[in-house]
């Protein structure tokens, strides 16, 4: 599958890098031959064009393309058009950055098929770190059910997964348990060996600052990821 | 208190730190710095503690501190990088 990025900036630099080094095929466009050059030695093909182009895109065979990232959020016309113009051509998946709400709602609308706003999204994940920082991780699985990750609640604390009551009283189960253990090294040297252990069993203990892995219907997880 | 009162609740501290008795741990190594706050292997392993139990800007704080008195200290500079590199 090759993944084509259009605009090299900060954004789109790093992506491209980061498909790259898990083993993806990379076609990055731009404009600016400086952006261009600079990817060069870390994706498959780099070519130096505007993305507002048809035929130049045409060219280079975007049609038989399985997904492009358009990473333009300094011209949001330039953005609009590119996105327009691959999915005309038939493009199968369109993903673009957007600068602004305005962007997003615009890309929404012409169809693009899903919309990223790092800005957004990361301030909503600090705002949630900041207000419950003993909550890593909440995924949605399904429309009913929900994956927590969290570190363990006070009253969790040295006591038996059986104690806890986990199921009967709050309706989340744990799938896996990730726990920071203090070793000493070969050296002497104090440090911390992380251990998993996956589907704990009733006769383990928590530890204080375990991180649960939890999974429960989505009301029961909001629920327990309130409890300090 | 002598040096070799301090090392042997050190030695205490590090047990109770290995065998997971945190709060034990804790209450001897911030004893220890009551005494002699500049001692760089109780603030060194009240950061594993902190760490170990995912008080990441406790732990950070502790480790900066060390750093302070010892800018070449590797352990420490691992131990930051390892907080950096997990976002926190």
């Amino acid at each position: 599958m090759a993944i084509f990025i259009i605009g090299l900036g900060r954004f789109g630099n790093a992506l491209a890098k980061a498909l790259s080094e898990k083993g993806v095929e990379v076609i990055a466009i731009d404009k600016d031959e400086t952006k261009a050059n600079e990817i060069e030695e870390f994706v498959t093909k780099v070519y130096v064009m505007d993305a507002t182009n048809e035929k130049a895109l045409s060219s280079i065979g975007i049609e038989d393309a399985d997904m492009a990232v358009v990473c333009i959020t300094n011209e949001i016309e330039a953005s609009i058009l590119a996105c327009m113009i691959l999915k005309e051509k038939g493009v199968k998946k369109v993903i673009a950055k957007a600068g602004s709400e305005l962007h997003k709602r615009i890309l929404q609308r012409i169809g693009v098929d899903r919309v990223i706003f790092p800005e957004q999204e990361m301030a909503h994940r600090v705002a949630e770190s900041i207000v419950s920082p003993h909550i890593f991780e909440i995924i949605t699985l399904s429309e009913e059910y929900k994956l927590l990750e969290r570190i363990a609640p006070k009253f969790m604390e040295n006591k038996k997964i059986k104690e806890t009551k986990l199921k009967t009283d709050y309706g989340v189960y744990i799938l896996a348990i990730k726990r920071n253990k203090p070793i000493v090294k070969e050296n002497g040297k104090t440090s911390i060996k992380e251990e998993l252990i996956i589907a704990p069993g009733g006769e383990e203990e928590i530890l204080k600052g375990d991180l649960l892995v939890l999974i429960g219907k989505k009301e029961n997880i909001e629920k327990f990821s309130n409890i300090w | 208190m002598v040096k070799e009162e301090i090392d042997a609740l050190l030695d205490q501290a590090k047990m109770f730190l290995l065998v997971n008795n945190y709060e034990e741990a804790e209450k001897i190594l911030k004893k220890i710095l009551k005494i002699d706050k500049e001692n760089i292997d109780a603030l060194f392993h009240l950061g594993i503690l902190y760490e170990t139990i995912n008080e990441h800007e406790k732990a950070r704080e502790i480790y900066l501190k060390i750093i302070e008195k010892e800018p070449d200290n590797k352990d420490v500079k691992e131990r930051l990088n390892k907080l950096q590199n997990e976002g926190f």
